[in-house]
C-alpha cells in the first residue's frame, strides 16, 4: 500500500469533492461552449476543465490543456502559459508518462520563475518532488518539497504548507526514518486541524495510522485510522475513507479478529470499486485473502487471491513501465535540470543547444590545444631522444676522428724528424767526399722512406712488418757510423709476428734514442737487444742498449740536448696516451737508466689481426 | 752475360743504375746502352735487340707501356723503374713482372736480377705484358685479370672469377668460379696486397674473400659467411666490426 502523496491541483480552485467533480465540470464546459472571447478568463476555464477531467478523460483534458497554452500564448498570458504548462505536465502524470510530465513541468517553472509568483512556483516544486518520490529519488525529492515548503509559508498558504509537512514526513516514513517523519506529520496535522481541513486531516491520519501500523503499534495504528473514518465521513473523501477501512481490517487481521477485519476489508473494497480505484481494490483483495487464508475458507481465499493478483498485474506493469523509463527520466531530468540551472547562473536567455554547443565548441578548443600541445611535446620527445642519440653518435665519431687526425699528426711529426737526420747524414757522406756511401745511404734511405710513409699511413700494423722497417733504419745508422754498435732482434715464439700488430713507428724513436744518445758517445761494442715478449695478454716490446744512459752528473748541456733529441719519445708517449683513451687499454712507456746503458720497455695490449 | 738497355728520361737514373751494375754485377750484366725517350727506346731496342730492358714507367709525357705497345714483338725481360706511381706498380704485379723502385737500392737489384736467372720465371714474358698492356688499357682503373704463378706456369685469372682464397702456409688456393681451384706458390698475405682495392676482404687468419660472392652473414660471436658455392666461413671475431663496416659501405654504394 502507498502513500497518498498530497497533489496540488489548481491554486483557482481550493480542493474539490469527488462529488463536485461533474457538476463542476459541466458548468465550466458550458461556459467555454457559450463564450468564445479570447481572453485570460477562457484560459482559466480551459484549465479548470481540463484538470476536472484529467483523471477522467486525459484527451480531452490535453487538448484543453494544449489549447489553453495557445490561447494564453496569443494574449501574451504568463501567468497563464506557466499555468497552462503545469495543467499538461499534470495531464502526463495522471497518465503514468513521467518523462513528458516532468519536461512540462520544468517549463512551466521557468515561464513562472520571471512572474515572482511564489504560490505558483510553489505548487510545481511540489509536482516535481512528487515525481523524483514516484522515482524513489528521496533527496532530490525532499529539496524540492523544502522549496515548496518554504514558497508555501512566504506565502502564508497554510493548505500549501500542510502538504508540503506532509509530504516531507511520507519521504522520511518511506525511508524508514520514523523519528523525523513523525513530527512533520504532527505538524502537518495540527495545521490542518487548526484551519478545519478535515479533507486532508482524514488523508494526514491515514498516514499516521498506516505508519504506526508498520511499526505494529497496533492502538495508535487504530486510533488514527478510525479518527480519518470520521474526518473522511465528514468531508466526504472517499479516497481516505477507502485506504483508512482496509488499514482497519488489516489491523484486525493482525489481531486475529478476522470476523471485524473481513467486515472492513469488504467496505473498502465496496467504496474502491465505486471509485474505481485498481489500486485500493488490489490492496482490501490482498487483505481479504490473508483473511480468508486463516480462516481457512480457501475457495474464498483463492477468489480474493485470483481478484488481487489481476488487479495487481496491471499496477505492477504500469509500475513497471515507470521503472523501466526511470533510467531514461533520470537522464533526461538531470539534462533539463543543468540546463534550467546554468540559464539561471548565467541570467542569459541563451538555449540549452547554444550553452551545450559554446561548450561543445569551448570543451573542442581546449581538447584540441591540449592535442596539439601533448603530441607537440611527444614529438620534441621523441625528436630530441633521436637527435640526441644521433648526436652522442655524432660526438663519439668527432671525437674519434679528432683522436684519429692526433694520431695521424703525431705519425707525420715522426717523418720530418727522421728526414732531417738521415738527410744531415747523407750531407755528411758529401763533405766526406765518399760518393758511393753517400749514393747507398741515399738509396737505403729512399727505401725506408718509402716503408715508413706506407707504415705511417696505418693505424696498426703486424710486428713482422714494423720490425723490417727498424731493421732497415738500424742498418742505415750502422752505416752512417761504422763499428759503433750492433743490434740483434728476437721476438717470442709465443707471439704471430704476422697475425699481432702494434701501432707504426712505435719503438725507432727509442732506438733512435739509443743510438744518438747512448752509443754515439761509446767508443765501442755499442749494442741494441730489441726483445719482443708476450707477458700476459701484453705485449713488451723493450729496447735496451750498453750506452752511456743518462746520469744524475750529466751536464745541464747534456740533458737539454737530450731533451731537444727526444722529440720522437715525447710524441710517442702522446701516442701511446691516444691509443688507450682510444682503446680505454692501459699501455705504458717505462723508462730505466742501467748500470751500463738504458732500457725502455713499451707494454701495449696484444691486438691481434685475426 | 745479359746485354742490357736502360730507358729512362732522367740521366742520373741511367747513371746510378750503370754505376750500380758496374758496381756488383759487372760480372753478369753488360749495360749495352741507354735512351732518353720513347722513341729512341724503340730504336734503341730494334738496333740492340737487347735481352733485359730496365724500363721507366713514365718517359716524358709518355709512359714504359706506351714503348711496349708500339713494339711487334717483345722477346726480352724487362724490370720496369718508378719512382712512385701506385697505379702502375698495381698493373705489374697483377701481371707478375718485376720492378725496383728508385732510387735503386743494391740489394733488391741483387734480388731481381737471382730471379730473372732462374728459367721459370721467364716463361710467359709476352703473355704477361699482353695483361699488362691490357689492364693499363683500361680507363676505369680498375683492373680486370690478374697472372698468377701455377706449379705448371702461369694463369690468368678474371678477378671477377675468384670467389676466395685460402691460405695453406707459403700456398694459397684459389677458388674460382665452375668449381675450379687453383694452388699458388704465394702466402694469402700477397693476394691480400695483390688485391687490395677489389671487393676482397680478409675475414680470417687463412680466408679472404670476394664480397660479390658472400649469399648470407650468420650472426655469432665474429659470425660466419656463407658464399654462393655454398662454403661457410667464420669471420675472426677481431675483423668483425671491420667486416660489417665495409659490408654497409658496398651496401650503399
Amino acid at each position: 500500500m502507498s502513500k497518498a502523496f498530497l497533489i496540488l491541483f489548481c491554486s483557482l480552485h481550493s480542493v474539490i469533492c469527488l462529488s463536485q467533480y461533474s457538476h463542476e465540470a459541466d458548468s465550466v464546459l458550458h461556459l467555454l461552449k457559450t463564450n468564445h472571447v479570447i481572453d485570460s478568463n477562457r484560459v482559466k476555464n480551459l484549465l479548470v476543465f481540463s484538470y476536472l477531467v484529467s483523471d477522467t478523460k486525459p484527451d480531452t483534458a490535453m487538448t484543453c490543456a494544449d489549447e489553453a497554452v495557445n490561447t494564453a500564448t496569443r494574449i501574451n498570458w504568463q501567468k497563464g502559459i506557466s499555468l497552462a504548462y503545469r495543467q499538461k505536465g499534470y495531464v502526463y502524470y495522471a497518465l503514468t508518462d513521467n518523462v513528458n510530465a516532468m519536461d512540462y513541468f520544468l517549463k512551466a517553472l521557468k515561464a513562472g520563475e520571471k512572474l515572482n509568483n511564489n504560490l505558483l512556483n510553489a505548487s510545481i516544486y511540489n509536482n516535481i518532488a512528487n515525481i523524483y518520490a514516484d522515482l524513489k529519488n528521496y533527496q532530490v525529492a525532499l529539496d524540492y518539497y523544502q522549496k515548496y515548503l518554504a514558497a508555501s509559508i512566504s506565502v502564508k498558504s497554510q493548505v500549501n504548507e500542510i502538504r508540503a509537512l506532509s509530504n516531507i514526513g511520507n519521504i522520511y516514513i518511506e525511508m524508514n526514518n520514523f523519528t523525523v517523519g513523525l513530527p512533520y506529520y504532527n505538524r502537518a496535522l495540527t495545521i490542518a486541524n487548526e484551519t478545519g481541513n478535515k479533507q486532508i486531516s482524514a488523508v494526514i491520519s491515514n498516514n499516521l495510522g498506516e505508519t504506526f501500523l508498520k511499526q505494529k503499534d497496533y492502538i495508535l495504528a487504530k486510533d488514527n485510522y478510525l479518527k480519518s473514518l470520521k474526518l473522511a465521513d465528514e468531508s466526504m473523501n472517499i479516497e481516505a475513507k477507502v485506504n483508512a477501512l482496509n488499514g482497519l481490517g488489516e489491523i484486525y487481521l493482525s489481531l486475529h479478529q478476522y470476523t471485524k477485519a473481513e467486515a472492513y476489508s469488504k467496505l473498502s473494497l465496496h467504496l474502491a470499486r465505486q471509485l474505481n480505484d485498481v489500486s485500493s481494490q488490489a490492496n482490501g483483495f490482498e487483505t481479504l485473502y490473508n483473511i480468508y487464508k486463516k480462516k481457512k475458507q480457501f475457495q474464498n481465499a483463492l477468489w480474493a487471491y485470483y481478484n488481487e493478483k489481476t488487479l495487481k498485474d496491471s499496477v505492477i506493469n504500469d509500475s513497471k513501465t515507470a521503472e523501466i523509463t526511470g533510467f531514461e527520466m533520470q537522464y533526461q531530468f538531470n539534462k533539463k535540470e543543468d540546463s534550467i540551472k546554468i540559464a539561471d547562473y548565467r541570467k542569459q536567455s541563451l538555449s540549452a543547444a547554444i550553452i551545450k554547443q559554446d561548450r561543445i565548441v569551448k570543451n573542442s578548443i581546449v581538447a584540441g590545444t591540449l592535442i596539439v600541445l601533448f603530441s607537440g611535446l611527444a614529438v620534441f620527445v621523441f625528436y630530441k631522444r633521436k637527435r640526441d642519440v644521433v648526436e652522442m653518435k655524432h660526438e663519439s665519431e668527432l671525437k674519434t676522428q679528432a683522436m684519429d687526425t692526433e694520431m695521424k699528426a703525431l705519425r707525420a711529426q715522426m717523418n720530418p724528424h727522421f728526414i732531417f737526420n738521415s738527410l744531415n747524414s747523407i750531407k755528411n757522406y758529401i763533405d766526406k767526399n765518399d760518393t758511393a756511401k753517400a749514393s747507398l745511404y741515399t738509396s737505403k734511405f729512399a727505401k725506408l722512406m718509402r716503408m715508413i710513409l706506407e707504415n705511417s699511413e696505418k693505424k696498426e700494423i703486424p710486428i713482422a712488418q714494423d720490425l723490417k722497417a727498424l731493421e732497415l733504419y738500424m742498418q742505415l745508422e750502422a752505416l752512417r757510423m761504422p763499428n759503433k754498435f750492433v743490434y740483434e732482434i728476437n721476438v717470442d715464439d709465443a707471439i704471430d709476428k704476422e697475425n699481432t700488430l702494434i701501432p707504426p713507428l712505435i719503438l725507432q724513436p727509442f732506438v733512435e734514442n739509443s743510438i744518438w744518445h747512448g752509443l754515439s758517445q761509446k767508443e765501442c761494442d755499442g749494442k741494441i737487444w730489441i726483445s719482443i715478449r708476450k707477458e700476459g695478454n701484453m705485449i713488451n716490446c723493450v729496447v735496451e742498449d750498453n750506452g752511456v744512459g743518462i746520469h744524475e752528473n750529466d751536464t745541464d748541456e747534456q740533458i737539454a740536448h737530450a731533451d731537444k733529441k727526444s722529440l720522437g719519445m715525447k710524441i710517442t708517449k702522446s701516442r701511446i696516451d691516444v691509443i688507450n683513451r682510444m682503446k680505454k687499454t692501459n699501455a705504458t712507456v717505462t723508462f730505466s737508466n742501467l748500470e751500463e746503458g738504458t732500457k725502455i720497455e713499451v707494454r701495449l695490449p696484444e691486438d691481434l689481426a685475426f | 752475360m745479359i746485354r742490357a738497355l736502360i730507358i729512362d728520361d732522367e740521366e742520373h737514373c741511367i747513371e746510378g743504375l750503370q754505376n750500380l751494375l758496374a758496381q756488383d754485377h759487372k760480372n753478369i750484366v753488360e749495360v749495352a746502352g741507354s735512351a732518353k725517350t720513347v722513341r729512341d727506346g724503340i730504336g734503341a731496342i730494334t738496333l740492340l735487340r737487347p735481352d733485359l730492358v730496365f724500363l721507366d714507367v713514365q718517359i716524358g709525357d709518355k709512359t714504359g707501356f706506351d714503348l711496349l705497345r708500339a713494339l711487334p714483338e717483345i722477346d726480352f725481360e724487362i724490370i720496369f723503374t718508378t719512382a712512385y706511381e701506385k697505379f702502375a706498380l698495381q698493373a705489374i704485379r697483377f701481371s707478375a713482372l718485376d720492378y725496383l723502385l728508385k732510387p735503386v737500392d743494391p740489394d733488391d737489384l741483387d734480388t731481381a736480377l737471382i730471379k730473372l736467372s732462374n728459367e721459370k720465371a721467364r716463361k710467359n714474358t709476352a703473355d704477361k705484358i699482353d695483361l699488362l698492356l691490357q689492364n693499363t688499357q683500361k680507363s676505369d682503373g680498375l683492373l680486370k685479370k690478374i697472372i698468377v704463378p701455377t706449379m705448371s706456369g702461369f694463369e690468368f685469372i678474371e678477378i671477377a672469377n675468384i670467389i676466395r682464397c685460402e691460405s695453406d702456409n707459403n700456398y694459397t688456393t684459389i677458388y674460382i668460379k665452375g668449381n675450379q681451384k687453383m694452388m699458388v706458390s704465394k702466402t694469402l698475405k700477397d693476394f691480400e696486397e695483390l688485391l687490395s682495392g677489389y671487393s676482397f676482404f680478409r675475414i680470417h687468419n687463412s680466408h679472404l674473400i670476394n664480397l660479390s660472392y658472400i649469399k648470407t652473414y650468420n650472426k655469432g660471436k665474429g659470425g660466419s659467411v656463407t658464399l654462393t658455392d655454398e662454403t661457410e666461413i667464420e669471420v675472426s671475431s677481431r675483423r668483425k666490426e671491420d667486416f660489417i663496416a665495409r659490408l654497409s659501405a658496398l651496401k650503399f654504394s
